[in-house]
């Protein structure tokens, strides 16, 4: 905005403010994706695989390491 | 033989009969003549019925060269290849526009990416005066678009959307590197867990599990399609969508391998309410899973939830930057 002129934008935003909204988007996003597995495995699958589908869904939380 | 004479890929000549590629030849001589504007018809009075050419097939093919010379691949003043034609028209006096290759390529068969990435400018309505001039039925000759985009364009503001879309795909890979690492982990984990179910007939499919199953099934695709917006620049889309996301993680956990309860859910035929109100979901999917102080992390869950919706119902909070959820910046790429 200059005083006189109203300037919209459409299509990709690459704010600062719209990176942090992504970050907290997708990091939320896979936390939800551990929610819902955590239940699903201990509800639905057979013992016998829970043990390394739940290591597997516990490492949804470790970021790649040196991050 | 329409595929041969206008240089569609599908076009076989072998499959040609002698007097089709005779007729072939002949289009195609036509056509590069055209291209040439060596014989290019003078405008000429409409007359007769003119044959109806649908949007889908006035864009289907692409001469290598249109009736007014310019050319598939041109640079527009952009530095842009043209690459939409449109076809010949009759203007509303009857005079003939030859087919051309417009400088920007607004339209294009749905689904494309190929739109304008514009900026939309309310200002004093001088140049849109000056843009109206130009145009006829709605659409501005010089830029070969509706003319409320020609607007836009005259100001040089707009670019391809493909190519803006690219640019942020570029810029915030690296920014997201380490979410999408982590998503991608999360949806082929759920793939794993969803084909590790025995298989069983229908008929001894619990209730729950037919639930919960296709409420995962879904999980993952919004978290894909989350991802896939963030990665384009629409983070905000992206958080709407995350927020769904929370309803369908919750109500997994809540109905866990709970029967009525996933009858319940099957049952819910109220189009006025969800099946279960967030805050109770968030509580009995913690207790379910056995978190400890489960009402204590269902509050701060919750909280989590409502700033996701900030975003899904357009609230304006989330454009003020002490509002602004914060990632953990831990994660970003160096």
């Amino acid at each position: 905005m200059d005083g006189k002129n109203i300037v919209l934008l459409n299509g990709p935003d690459l704010s600062e403010a719209a990176i942090r909204v992504a970050w907290f988007a997708l990091e939320h996003g896979a936390g939800l994706a551990f929610i819902a597995l955590a239940s699903f495995i201990s509800n639905h699958v057979p013992d016998e695989r829970k043990v390394d589908l739940m290591k597997q869904t516990e490492a949804i939380g470790c970021w790649p390491e040196g991050t | 033989m329409i595929a041969c004479e206008y240089g569609f890929l599908g076009c076989n000549e072998l499959q040609l009969t002698s007097s089709e590629t005779a007729e072939v030849s002949a289009t195609r001589e036509r056509i590069s003549a055209l291209a040439s504007g060596d014989d290019l018809p003078e405008p000429q009075p409409r007359t007769g019925a003119i044959p109806r050419v649908s949007l889908g097939s006035a864009f289907a093919w692409s001469p290598a060269g249109a009736e007014n010379g310019s050319y598939y691949g041109e640079l527009n003043k952009n530095g842009v290849p043209k690459t939409v034609h449109v076809n010949g028209y009759f203007r509303s006096n009857g005079t003939y526009v030859r087919g051309y290759y417009p400088e920007c390529a607004w339209y294009k068969p749905a689904l494309s990416l190929d739109s304008v990435h514009h900026m939309i400018v309310f200002e004093s309505s001088e140049r849109s005066r000056a843009i109206s001039k130009e145009s006829t039925n709605g659409m501005n000759e010089r830029f070969g678009v509706p003319a409320d985009v020609a607007e836009c364009l005259d100001r040089g503001k707009g670019e391809l959307l493909e190519a803006a879309e690219r640019q942020a795909v570029s810029a915030l890979a690296g920014e997201l590197a380490g979410h999408l690492a982590l998503t991608e982990k999360a949806f082929n984990l759920i793939g794993v867990a969803v084909s590790s179910l025995p298989e069983v007939v229908v008929r001894d499919l619990s209730q729950s599990r037919k639930v919960v199953t296709a409420l995962l099934v879904r999980l993952s695709n919004d978290l894909r399609s989350a991802v896939l917006l963030a990665v384009r620049g629409y983070a905000l889309q992206a958080a709407t969508l995350v927020a769904s996301m929370y309803e369908t993680a919750y109500t997994i956990a809540a109905v866990g391998s709970n029967d009525n309860l996933a009858d319940d859910w099957i049952n819910h035929d109220d189009p006025t309410k969800p099946f279960r109100q967030v805050q109770d979901l968030t509580s009995a999917g913690l207790v379910k899973l056995g978190v400890p102080n489960a009402d204590a992390q269902a509050k701060i869950e919750y909280r989590t939830y409502r700033q996701l919706c900030l975003a899904k119902h357009v609230n304006p909070l989330l454009t003020d930057p002490a509002w602004l959820p914060h990632g953990r910046e831990k994660y970003r790429s160096p």
